[in-house]
């Protein structure tokens, strides 16, 4: 179900196809699809981004409607609600674990300071510099911004910090 | 600050791009309602209120003015805005913009947001205000959703809400939190003001 590398076929049709965890449960989908956006209006999106936080870079100025949600569990076909995260990591037979143990492939969950899901984010690179672990991650901004390659704290203000991890690793 | 120069700002690619990053509705609500630009149209549109009309003109000008219909609707995010500041300060317009955004193609988060205060915003859907034949002191008016009791004798309005869902924005100083949320099952009673969009709406079925 994740991917990690481009490639994936291009959404079709005017209604999503269904989409499944790997334990066949049925992800919730809105019945409409969410509409593309211009090439211009992600230009424009991503420009505001890059002027505004520092450190990112643009992945992908992808128009197809997919979200950070859709990008990591649902091979960017669809953009499905942050509230579903916890059940899609669940039925995916995703295991939460500390920020120590994060390995590229593994998943970062944002909450804002209610306690509320905000963001996932897919770990791509560690690196340790002396004491200082940086991670990057690769993550959509919503459905109609593009994909970004950023530190693991670069994010906007809405989605608050990166407050939990989950690893689908077989090893520990 | 001017409602030009608001209308300017609500209008832009920052207010968009900061409103379009949500991952779900409850974020978009929140980062809405947080939204520094929205608030300043809120704060604005109380202290002028007949500014009302003119987002409401303002909404409707955006809403047919799309210049590539096969993609996502350029104003998406300002529509949301202006139809939660409308929802905020004037429930009767908030409620006609929210009926032309719901029927508008390519829009997302604006057509989530009109769809809530249409289906599920009581105090934002005059429809469900529209009374029974029996009008009277203390006597219960019967609709589809809810039922209330109106005393002249009384400086308030008396709800007995059954609703699967109750959110109010706009709530009168003596309503409880309590009813914000009700279960299915769930009936209660509670003082509304009859100041506010509410009240004028109801001074229709006054006997």
């Amino acid at each position: 179900m994740r991917i990690l590398l481009p490639g994936v076929p291009e959404p079709g049709g005017e209604n999503p196809h269904p989409i499944y965890a790997r334990s066949g449960w049925e992800i919730p989908l809105d019945s409409e699809k969410l509409p593309e956006s211009t090439v211009k209006q992600m230009q424009l999106r991503a420009k505001h981004w890059l002027d505004t936080i520092s450190g990112i870079t643009v992945r992908s100025l992808s128009g197809f409607p997919y979200n950070c949600v859709g990008m990591i569990f649902a091979c960017r076909r669809a953009a499905i609600d942050i509230d579903h995260i916890y059940n899609i990591l669940r039925e995916d037979g995703y295991r939460r674990i500390d920020r120590s143990q994060l390995k590229p492939g593994d998943v970062v969950l944002y909450k804002d300071q209610n306690g509320q899901p905000t963001h996932v984010a897919l770990v791509i690179a560690i690196e340790r510099y002396k004491q200082v672990l940086n991670i990057q991650v690769m993550s959509k901004w919503g459905g109609t911004a593009p994909e970004f390659v950023h530190f693991v704290e670069s994010v906007p203000d809405l989605y608050g910090n990166p407050s939990e991890f989950y690893t689908d690793r077989i090893e520990p | 600050m001017t409602l030009n120069n608001l209308f300017d700002q609500i209008e832009s690619v920052q207010y968009e791009s900061e409103l379009a990053i949500a991952n779900g509705f409850r974020v978009f609500q929140r980062a809405l309602i947080d939204n520094e630009i929205t608030r300043s149209l809120v704060q604005h549109l109380q202290q002028h209120p007949g500014d009302s009309r003119f987002v409401f003109e303002r909404l409707l000008t955006l809403l047919s003015t799309n210049d590539q219909p096969e993609y996502a609707h350029p104003s998406d995010a300002a529509i949301a805005g202006y139809l939660y500041s409308l929802r905020e300060v004037d429930t009767i317009l908030a409620n006609m913009a929210a009926s032309r955004v719901s029927q508008t193609s390519q829009l997302w988060w604006a057509k989530k947001l009109a769809r809530q205060m249409l289906e599920g915003d009581i105090s934002t859907t005059s429809k469900q205000f529209s009374f029974g034949a029996k009008h009277g002191p203390g006597v219960v008016f019967s609709s589809q959703d809810a039922a209330c009791t109106y005393s002249v004798h009384s400086p308030h309005i008396y709800f007995l809400v059954r609703f699967s869902r109750v959110e109010t924005r706009n709530p009168a100083p003596k309503l409880p939190l309590s009813p914000y949320r009700l279960s299915s099952s769930t009936s209660t009673r509670f003082d509304y003001s009859a100041e506010g969009s509410i009240g004028r709406s109801l001074e229709r079925i006054t006997p």
